[in-house]
């Protein structure tokens, strides 16, 4: 068995911490408790609790087969019979619910001889080929076999059995051999209750049931979404991971945080040596809860891929050769470039970036950098062209740029109401326990252009999709509001004791205004007003109503207006300070909110700090013991136009790909060429890197320690599973580079920049790596107020004592649609693909998405006669590419769709520099365009190719991989 | 008009329209006064100003009236 390290093993040994147990059947939530006796043993559990998790809190393991945790008893495989007193038979201890002054045994030589003749019949139709297996070593079946004491197969292997049924390995990642399947039904019920998607079925009755994708179909062309739950909990080998097949059971597991989405799934790194062999999700994930989807449970083998690259490199200029060289000189050179901009163009003439896809610590210590070594505030994070306007408009309106609740709120909500966002490909996990709240009952409203999956998912019903414009966000919120006031929906008791009272009758008076009203918006909207106002009813009527938002709320040129919009709806319902409401920003990437919180924007230090209040810079410059410009510095886009203007000359860009994911790559280019000093650190040559000077190779998440903040402010730690392929975790390169400036940085670890981000914030003051190894997670604020961290924000009070309503009119984006370009383009996530593809486009999960689409409706694309798979070129007032047709009604008329994953795509030539007034996030969810069938590639996607190639020529010739992907 | 001249004003006037829309004139100046001092770059508050004093015809009034009123303060607590 794999020996699991824990950390928190050590400090409670009890039953209730000791979660990685299986129990058999679910936790039941009951106040009523009733007390049985088991094997002699007392024990009182909620009512509703089943007999064998009850056996199982007293330790009292009874074998299974069927059965598991994470999932509704089922009661097929009958090894978990016991005895009751005064009970004809051997009912089967998961299906039978504890009652009051029950006996219970569990073993007997009655119950035995059962449970034995029940194994026989099992494995008289199973290989014995328990040497070979895969599953050798780590098999429940196995295990069943040895408890109940197995000896002999009575029945021969001469009769019908299944033990020739074919094997399916059409999915990249796992195996599904059906002579193996004992149709327990567990990967049947983990598809429908864990994951949702009801892609597996049993067909056929009795010997003829097996366990099926459906008709005429294999795993890969099936439904299935290679989420991993039906591996997982696969009780033989019928269900394996190829890497297993193919590698053998791991010898020690690491428990670490997942590098994709903003779920921040805990993930258990299962290892031989410094090999990873699979990443299981782990069962005590606070985020996660033991699920996964095919991004963090299969797609880690880019941390391996031969296009890592391992050595620093530099050059003089962007049309020289890259020359290969050591840590040293490369940060040397680095340093001395950056010092000679500075001393050229001034002090303010050089920044940095983060990504958020980097650790806390990481993005730390840049800042740190930036405001210490550079002496300037020009620092920002990938965070600016996603969340900036979570930011503000939480700030402007709760006082918190955070959301308000735990993932595991939602599981209390009443109506659901998600807004610009497609929970199900871009935060899968948190999707999965969506729609699981959605199958028992509660109501949906989709406010979406695009009809998302999760509007079509099995046993869910769609209450309200809302198919509103893009662009106008703002106005539909108003109309929500404006319903609620004008039919006394308002939780008025809320709102006298919560809130600002001049501030509530200004925006009462603002938002009863009659241009508000749904009638008058529709036109604007093109939602209509009756489904707008029985939307508003629902969501407004119920005891509790969540607001769950994505990209599609914030990339606007509104989208600080939409978020504050959001904020006051839900204070408008009293929807804030407890479970299942609240307003729920799902972060693009694992580290967003992290990025945010470290300090990453030009204009606030760490903990929203902002840098030209005296008394806070203050607290820094004491302790970083340096002088901190008290003016905000660029951000991301004001940079780019600064490089385009000249004065702006050195870039440190860290694992962010800015010449892929920004809007308007003509304009980024352009700036990017202008740069005289260019630092990429990244894992892979990225699209960035063809216009650097210095690559400084980064490490993923495996090669370092760390932490990670998701989307509920949950830090989770990361760990290092393996040593950094090129020799330096990335704090270590950052470091590095600060002293070569001259600004002494001499942590040993991360956590010791941990406790100095401790000391300086106080939402972090009582977070230490000490404390998240006890308690697995921490959602700040954490500090003397709340020692254990904070679930759900604002339970009592805000931070600014009484919560803002904000002014939020609508201001029409001036993208809009003109006989010139009279379709809106609008962009986004695909569940296989992550951001700009670097990590995922290296896997195999390159089958599922190998290019980027463009989502046409079926009347536009016939209009301009467009067949689905035709080549269609794309214009904007930005600029043209070409992609591939896909004609689906998802869209609605005059709306197109497509992803940003691969660079040849070029999406980001067509999307405009517009901005959100308030943080420049870009307004990538509008652009207004035109297309037209064509049968050649783009002039920017030839010159992307020409530039690239020519880019590979300057790589070191001894290498392989390291290659730009399109070539 | 360079790109970052152009940014600068197209960024001012969203800025107005949004904050300045309900309020008295005088109000949403310093509303968008706040916003800029907050949230931009020295840099870019000095390219605000420079094109107030030489043209700013592509300001809208709020947008106008808050370069004046910043440059006014920026030169009473220069950055």
């Amino acid at each position: 068995m794999v020996d699991f390290y824990d950390p928190k093993a050590t400090q409670n040994q009890t039953f209730q911490a000791n979660i990685k147990t299986d129990f058999g059947t679910p936790e039941v939530q009951s106040k009523q408790q009733v007390s049985l006796t088991i094997d002699g043993q007392h024990i009182s559990v909620a009512k509703g609790t089943s007999v064998f998790r009850a056996a199982a809190m007293l330790n009292i393991s009874i074998p299974k087969l069927c059965a598991s945790d994470n999932l509704e008893s089922f009661g097929s495989c009958r090894l978990c019979a016991v005895e009751i007193e005064g009970r004809r038979g051997m009912p089967a201890a998961c299906t039978t619910p504890a009652e009051q002054d029950m006996q219970v045994k569990t073993q007997n030589s009655k119950i035995a001889r059962l449970r034995k003749n029940i194994m026989e019949l099992y494995i008289s139709d199973h290989p014995l080929d328990c040497l070979t297996c895969p599953s050798n070593g780590d098999c429940e079946l196995q295990d069943m076999a040895g408890a109940v004491g197995l000896r002999e197969v009575r029945y021969g292997f001469e009769g019908k059995n299944h033990l020739d049924a074919s094997k399916d390995t059409s999915n990249p990642y796992f195996t599904f051999e059906p002579n193996k399947c004992i149709v327990c039904s567990r990967c049947v019920r983990a598809c429908e209750e864990v994951q949702g998607t009801y892609a597996l079925t049993l067909d056929g009755r009795g010997f003829d049931s097996k366990v099926t994708t459906g008709h005429n179909n294999d795993f890969l062309s099936s439904d299935c979404v290679s989420c991993g739950a039906c591996v997982q909990t696969c009780p033989t080998s019928a269900l394996m991971e190829n890497s297993i097949i193919a590698q053998g059971q791991p010898e020690h597991s690491v428990t670490t945080t997942c590098a994709y989405c903003g779920v921040g799934c805990s993930f258990e790194a299962h290892m031989k040596g410094e090999e990873v062999i699979r990443m299981v999700p782990a069962k005590d994930g606070q985020a996660n809860h033991g699920h996964s989807c095919v991004k963090g449970r299969f797609a880690f083998g880019y941390a391996t891929h031969k296009d890592r690259i391992t050595t620093p490199m530099v050059r003089d200029e962007i049309d020289q050769p890259w020359r290969e060289c050591s840590w040293e000189e490369a940060i040397n050179f680095a340093a001395s470039k950056l010092r000679g901009v500075q001393e050229k163009y001034g002090k303010d003439s050089i920044g940095g970036i983060t990504s958020s896809r980097c650790t806390n610590e990481e993005t730390y210590l840049v800042q740190k950098l930036v405001r210490a070594g550079f002496g300037n505030n020009n620092t920002d994070t990938c965070a600016r062209v996603c969340h900036s306007p979570t930011g503000y408009g939480l700030k402007a309106t709760l006082g918190e740029s955070a959301g308000t609740q735990t993932f595991d709120s939602v599981m209390k909500a009443d109506t659901i109401m998600v807004i610009g966002a497609n929970p199900t490909d871009a935060h899968p996990v948190f999707g999965s326990l969506l729609k699981k709240r959605l199958r028992q009952g509660a109501h949906l409203i989709i406010a979406d252009p695009r009809k998302i999956d999760l509007a079509n998912s099995p046993h869910v019903t769609l209450d309200h999709h809302l198919p509103l414009r893009p662009g106008t966000n703002v106005a539909f919120i108003n109309a929500m509001a404006h319903v609620i006031v004008d039919e006394g929906l308002e939780d008025k008791a809320f709102i006298a004791a919560r809130c600002q009272t001049q501030a509530y009758q200004q925006w009462h008076s603002f938002i009863s205004d009659q241009r508000h009203s749904p009638e008058n918006t529709e036109s604007i909207t093109g939602i209509d007003a009756q489904q707008l106002r029985q939307a508003a009813r629902l969501y407004a009527g119920v005891n509790n109503g969540a607001i769950y938002y994505g990209l599609g709320v914030t990339e606007h040129s509104q989208g600080s207006s939409m978020v504050m919009g959001i904020a006051n709806l839900a204070l408008l319902t009293g929807n804030i300070g407890r479970e299942g409401v609240g307003v729920n920003p799902l972060r693009g990437q694992n580290n967003v909110q992290g990025s945010c919180d470290m300090g990453s924007f030009p204009h606030e230090l760490p903990g929203y700090q902002h840098v030209s209040k005296d008394s806070l810079r203050e607290k820094f410059e004491q302790h970083w013991q340096v002088k901190i410009d008290k003016e905000p510095g660029l951000r991301i886009p004001n940079m780019f136009d600064a490089a385009i203007d000249g004065s702006f000359k050195g870039l440190y860009c860290q694992g962010e790909d800015i010449a892929q994911s920004d809007p308007n790559i003509q304009h980024v280019e352009a700036a990017l060429k202008s740069l005289e000093c260019l630092i990429v650190q990244d894992i892979f040559l990225n699209e960035t890197a063809r216009f650097a000077h210095v690559f400084l190779p980064g490490s993923s998440f495996l090669e370092k320690d760390g932490t990670f903040t998701n989307a509920e402010r949950r830090i989770n730690r990361v760990r290092r599973v393996i040593s950094p392929l090129a020799g330096k975790a990335d704090w270590e390169t950052t470091m590095a580079l600060s002293n070569a400036l001259g600004y002494p940085m001499n942590y040993q670890h991360p956590k010791e920049i941990m406790a100095e981000i401790a000391e300086l914030t106080p939402t972090f003051n009582g977070v230490s790596y000490q404390k998240l190894d006890e308690l697995g997670s921490i959602q700040w604020p954490c500090n003397a107020l709340n020692m254990e961290g904070t679930p759900t924000m604002h339970v009592n009070d805000f931070p600014i004592g009484k919560a803002k309503f904000a002014l939020t009119e609508y201001v029409p984006t001036q993208e809009r649609a003109s006989r010139k370009f009279p379709l809106l383009l609008t962009t986004g996530r695909i569940l296989s693909q992550y951001n700009v593809g670097a990590q995922t486009r290296r896997t195999d999960n390159q089958l599922w998405h190998d290019k980027d689409q463009l989502e046409i409706h079926p009347h536009d694309a016939q209009e301009r006669g467009i067949n689905d798979g035709d080549n269609v070129g794309i214009s904007s007032r930005s600029g043209n590419t070409v992609l591939m047709a896909k004609i689906t009604e998802r869209m609605q008329p005059g709306v197109i769709y497509t992803t940003f994953h691969h660079p040849e795509s070029g999406a980001n030539v067509v999307t405009t520099d517009n901005s959100d007034w308030a943080t420049n996030c870009p307004e990538y969810k509008v652009t207004a365009v035109q297309i037209e069938k064509v049968s050649v590639p783009s002039n920017w996607q030839q010159r992307h190719k020409d530039f690239s190639q020519k880019q590979n020529s300057y790589l070191p010739k001894n290498r392989k991989g390291n290659r730009y992907v399109n070539e | 008009m360079d790109v970052k001249e152009a940014s600068i004003i197209k960024m001012s006037n969203q800025i107005a329209d949004n904050i300045g829309l309900h309020l008295p004139p005088e109000q949403a100046v310093l509303k968008v006064v706040e916003h800029i001092q907050l949230f931009w770059a020295a840099s870019m508050k000095d390219t605000l100003i420079a094109y107030s004093k030489k043209e700013a015809n592509q300001l809208n009034n709020i947008a106008q009236l808050a370069s004046i009123q910043l440059d006014t303060m920026r030169m009473t607590d220069p950055a």
